[in-house]
């Protein structure tokens, strides 16, 4: 079930009634409520996929149960691996056993040798990336002791596939979303009122700018022989919009329904595009993950605070292993080893955490430096996104190549409308820099009248230049 | 709660009921708009007739033709001008895929469904479609977008017009036009009955309105003629010999233009073939009727 679908805006007030006015008295009822709605959610794409997620849901219970009973450290251990071979392996079979497998027979025939790799013809389940990193990081967790494993079964299977964020996130750690499922939930005006702000953004975010720009660089980077090198450039900035407005749009949505039933997701996007260096971005660029890869690889692996050749070494292994989860596919390989290329030189002379506030902080507009960091920024962000868009590694150094062609300069094809959408998501989220999201408006000193009228605004947009229903890029992943 | 659910019923009363005052307002507009096709010849039908009827060179005629319209719109389209205008002459295009099953899947594809809602939300109600599979969410869409977003005077966005296109070189595009008209996920898509029942619906309705209906088939490039599936073929030429039978006049000029510099792609004329293509039409027409 899509959220910009039709059957989402009827399944969303039905839940919310039932949640709230039948059962709200009884919190296992609302648990077994929520776990029943997020596999009907879920199995609105294909019922088959609801066995792997029971499947993997069942293991990590049983292993976090074997983990609070277990002492002997081998034991442990043990269990733990089977979590992470069952959960991988789901991984690696179906995302990545193609990719493999193709990639083994090319390089066979760099020595001159040709064979047929054999194929699986399987689909991707929708959203296996995203919560099979959430389970892991519940058996990650309990066999750090860092989190009471759980024997409530309806509030672990409700955690692993919890429907706002089951399909793209945010991934969210057992450690915040679990005890929630715990606890009473208490009806917070605010708090909902809030949320249903955040789910307006999240849908403007995704059927105004990420539809309205699929279009514009669907077709620039089908056909990037018949464009000039200007055009191109602006078929790579719309692709960068694009793809923040439609994964960060998914999580706004994500985040906002999750408090229309009283929880808390944690922030997964805090306005990258007005970071001032990379490592800036990916503190501000889909926050769950990178936190995940920070806390569950990079640090185990020494993190920082190694020597000179082994920090190269675990920064290159993260960004490759970052890009290599976007999907099985030389390019995003190759994007993730760019970004850290850019983010290398800031890590190695300690320049990698001095942008941590916000931007131009407590001023309306920013100074020329910040205004020259974030452009340089977001010129670095587009140029690597290429790489993300590409169907493979030729089309993508083809795209750069005609890029730097003689028609650079040459006047490019402007898409008015989507610069101008792009304006007003950039007006909108400058403004709101601080916040958790970019319509969080209720702190503005504003008649409650004028408010309304930019949600209907807003609403209309929606309604009156709502692209063509795409679906969330993310699912792919 | 309960503020809550108070503020939320009033934050989409307000909207709810804007909505229903541009409703009413643009269904005034579209029962009270009059169109004056002002011509007594009509050429109608889909980007066929729309690319090579160029009607600068066609005196007292007009090109209401739109691409990839199906026999159902085009009916839709007669039976509300039918109404206020007097048309002495249709023409009509009459080509294979026409009466592909390809047209019915129209309503329900993804990337046509919204396009074709677009036109027709003016000259159509729900229970039109009903022999149709239909995609309800861009029905539904296109219909709150048109009507009830904002009043607008002007709802006739169903009347084409022709649209010549520049091209020194064909695109040879035989191979995708073949796969587009006769073939979907790879499966011959067969005969549509709807659309021999429809374009039957418009003989009737032209009979009924004493319009002398012409049936057209514009010049289809050798490499598109070639690929049409043998069933498509044999369908075509029993439906125009039936045509024929009933005192239907059938032009089949598909073979009257076969340079390729006349040509924008497989299936399409350019400007140059349209302007010329039109003087052979007429110059039949004289012959034929006159």
């Amino acid at each position: 079930m899509l959220f910009n679908s039709i059957e989402f805006a009827i399944f969303l007030p039905i839940i919310f009634i039932l949640y709230w006015f039948v059962i709200s008295k009884n919190l296992k009822f609302q648990n077994v409520l929520l776990l029943l709605a997020s596999y009907l959610f879920y199995g609105w794409w294909n019922w088959w996929f609801l066995f792997l997620i029971i499947f993997s849901s069942f293991i990590d219970y049983l292993v976090g149960i074997g983990l609070s009973k277990q002492k002997i450290p081998k034991k442990r251990k043990f269990l733990l691996f089977i979590s992470i071979f069952i959960n991988i392996g789901f991984l690696g079979v179906f995302k990545y056993f193609n990719f493999f497998a193709e990639s083994f027979a090319d390089a066979f025939t760099l020595f001159g040798k040709s064979i047929e790799p054999s194929r699986l013809n399987i689909i991707l389940p929708v959203g296996i990336s995203f919560y099979t990193f959430q389970t892991l990081s519940y058996s990650i967790d309990v066999y750090r002791k860092k989190l009471e494993p759980t024997k409530d079964i309806i509030s672990f299977f409700a955690f692993v596939s919890f429907f706002p964020q089951l399909v793209a996130g945010p991934i969210e750690r057992a450690t915040n979303l679990l005890p929630q499922f715990y606890k009473k939930r208490k009806f917070d005006y605010e708090k909902a009122t809030d949320g249903v702000r955040q789910i307006i953004w999240g849908l403007f975010k995704k059927m105004v700018i990420a539809d309205n720009c699929a279009v514009f660089a669907n077709d620039i980077f089908n056909n990037y022989t018949d464009y000039s090198g200007s055009t191109l450039i602006f078929g790579a900035i719309v692709f960068a919009f694009q793809i923040y407005a439609d994964f960060s749009g998914y999580s706004d949505i994500a985040i906002g329904t999750a408090r229309l039933f009283g929880f808390n997701l944690k922030q997964n996007f805090a306005f990258p595009y007005f970071s001032r260096d990379v490592a800036e971005a990916w503190r501000r660029w889909h926050i769950s993950l990178v936190t995940w890869f920070r806390d569950y690889v990079y640090i185990p692996l020494g993190g920082s605070r190694v020597g000179i050749w082994k920090k190269i070494r675990n920064i290159f292994i993260i960004y490759i292993v970052c890009g290599f989860w976007h999907g099985a596919n030389w390019t995003f390989i190759v994007w993730g080893a760019l970004h850290a290329l850019f983010f290398l030189p800031l890590i190695l002379i300690k320049k990698n955490r001095i942008n941590t506030n916000i931007v131009a902080q407590g001023k309306l507009i920013p100074n020329l430096k910040e205004i020259l960091q974030m452009g340089l920024t977001f010129f670095i962000i587009t140029i690597t996104v290429i790489f993300f868009r590409a169907n493979n590694l030729t089309h993508a150094f083809d795209y750069l190549a005609n890029i730097f062609s003689v028609d650079l300069f040459s006047l490019p094809i402007f898409p008015k409308k989507i610069f101008l959408f792009i304006t007003f998501l950039l007006v909108i989220e400058w403004f709101n820099r601080d916040k958790k999201h970019g319509l969080q408006i209720n702190s503005w000193q504003i008649h409650r009248i004028v408010k309304w009228c930019l949600y209907y605004f807003i609403i209309f947009l929606i309604f009156y230049f709502g692209g063509e229903q795409q679906e969330f890029i993310y699912f792919q992943f | 709660m309960k503020r809550f659910i108070e503020v939320a019923i009033i934050f989409i009363i307000i909207p709810v009921f804007y909505l229903l005052i541009n409703y009413f307002i643009n269904r005034y507009f579209i029962n009270s708009h009059v169109i004056d096709v002002q011509t007594n010849v009509l050429i109608v039908g889909n980007s066929h007739n729309r690319r090579s009827i160029d009607t600068t060179f066609f005196k007292n005629a007009k090109n209401i033709a739109q691409g990839a319209e199906p026999y159902f719109a085009t009916y839709l389209k007669l039976k509300k001008l039918c109404v206020n205008n007097k048309i002495d002459t249709l023409i009509l295009n009459f080509f294979y895929g026409d009466i592909s099953a390809g047209n019915d899947k129209k309503f329900i594809n993804k990337k046509w469904s919204g396009e074709m809602f677009k036109r027709l939300y003016a000259i159509s109600s729900l229970s039109d479609f009903n022999q149709f599979e239909i995609n309800y969410r861009n029905y539904f869409y296109v219909y709150i977008k048109n009507l009830c977003l904002y009043p607008k005077v002007k709802h006739d966005n169903y009347i084409g017009s022709f649209n010549g296109k520049k091209s020194k070189k064909i695109h040879n595009d035989s191979t995708e036009a073949i796969e587009r008209h006769y073939f979907y996920e790879d499966k011959n898509v067969g005969i549509s009955y709807l659309c021999i029942n429809y374009l039957d619906s418009i003989i009737n309705l032209a009979d009924k309105n004493n319009m002398k209906l012409i049936l057209v088939t514009a010049p289809l490039h050798s490499s598109y003629i070639n690929n049409i599936p043998t069933n498509f073929q044999d369908s075509f030429f029993e439906l125009k010999d039936s045509l024929i039978n009933e005192k239907i006049m059938v032009l089949d000029l598909s073979e009257s233009i076969i340079e390729d510099k006349y040509f924008y792609n497989s299936d399409h004329l350019n400007n140059k073939g349209a302007k010329k293509f039109t003087k052979i039409l007429i110059d039949t027409l004289n012959c034929k009727l006159y």
